[in-house]
């Protein structure tokens, strides 16, 4: 099977890289699984709303593909600045976290299911842009 | 400005408290207990995993990604990929993290005077040139945007690396780009309460 990462990154079946992930066969399984559960499954937060924050993510990792993938079903709302002020931190400065971040977010209306849903794409959002990095090193290299 | 580095980082055994509500389990789901169960053989005790179980589906496609990348067989060894991984969450500073994989590094046959040195003065102690090739690519993969340069996997080939095991040392940092997140925004370390 092929993921997301194969098509972002144009990893052609039969190619080397494609050699080496075949490897590992359930990374592309759970890398799928992974982007079906955060981004289909039911949530407090909109998929306009995950897609905008995982569109940011992508850009402060300076990842234009992954950002253009979700760029184009991405839509604002009234607390995307409060999921976006989260999301930097957690990209940015993670060591930066505090209770009264997590507090902020339970003020702008996230149940603790949805703050796990944030955390969960932002730390996924950081895995995949990564990867992308890495095949990009070893395709050149 | 306060910092999760602030904690330090002691090589032992660290307990994780949650800033959000956790799952009771007494009101877990059979689905809820069973992707308990598939993430980590203590998962029911742990509030970290409680805590993620509220998005059941969301945990069980992550322990299968971690649990593949960190354990599976062949390939980097298991003890440079702990390396990566400790490396990392001392870089980003989760004392949990840390404290977990530098353990299991040590258990995996890693150099402990090393682990020991890394955890205490940081990813720049002196060591040999091949973890100091493993830690440098780890250490420039995790920053924001990522900084690893087409050098960096040539001095990982220069230390005899496959590039199949180049790359299980990068799935192992992507990883912890993402473990460490969890852990350090969503809670933070304490110690243990039976700790001297």
């Amino acid at each position: 099977m092929r993921d997301l990462l194969d098509e972002l990154a144009r990893i052609q079946p039969g190619s080397r890289l494609d050699g080496l992930r075949a490897l590992r066969p359930d990374v592309r399984a759970a890398v799928a699984g992974s982007e079906a559960a955060i981004f289909e499954g039911e949530s407090g937060l909109t998929p306009a709303e995950r897609h905008a924050v995982a569109q940011a993510v992508a850009e402060w990792n300076n990842e234009p593909a992954l950002a253009a993938h979700h760029a184009a079903r991405a839509a604002a709302s009234p607390r995307l600045p409060a999921l976006l002020a989260h999301a930097e931190m957690l990209t940015k400065r993670p060591d930066q976290a505090t209770p009264a971040a997590v507090q902020a977010l339970a003020e702008a209306g996230l149940v603790p299911r949805d703050v796990v849903m944030l955390s969960q794409l932002v730390a996924h959002m950081n895995f995949m842009a990564r990867m992308l990095a890495t095949f990009r090193l070893l395709e050149r290299a | 400005m306060p910092s999760t580095h602030d904690f330090g980082f002691p090589m032992q055994s660290l307990d994780w408290a949650s800033w959000v509500p956790v799952l009771d389990l007494a009101k877990a789901t059979p689905d809820e207990i069973k992707v308990l169960e598939e993430s980590h053989p203590k998962a029911k005790e742990n509030p970290y995993y409680l805590l993620l179980v509220q998005e059941a589906e969301v945990l069980r496609q992550r322990s299968k990604l971690f649990n593949t990348i960190m354990y599976g067989p062949r390939g980097a060894s298991r003890a440079e990929r702990e390396l990566a991984a400790t490396a990392e969450s001392r870089l980003n500073g989760c004392p949990y993290c840390a404290s977990v994989h530098a353990l299991r590094y040590v258990q995996m046959k890693g150099d402990p005077d090393l682990m020991a040195r890394l955890m205490a003065d940081g990813v720049d102690t002196p060591m040999e040139a091949r973890p100091r090739a493993i830690v440098d690519f780890a250490v420039k993969l995790a920053a924001t945007p990522s900084a690893a340069t087409e050098a960096d996997i040539a001095r990982l080939r220069e230390q005899g690396l496959e590039d199949a095991q180049i790359l299980d040392i990068a799935m192992s940092v992507a990883m912890f780009a993402n473990a460490n997140r969890l852990m350090q925004t969503l809670g933070e370390a304490v110690l243990p309460k039976d700790a001297a």
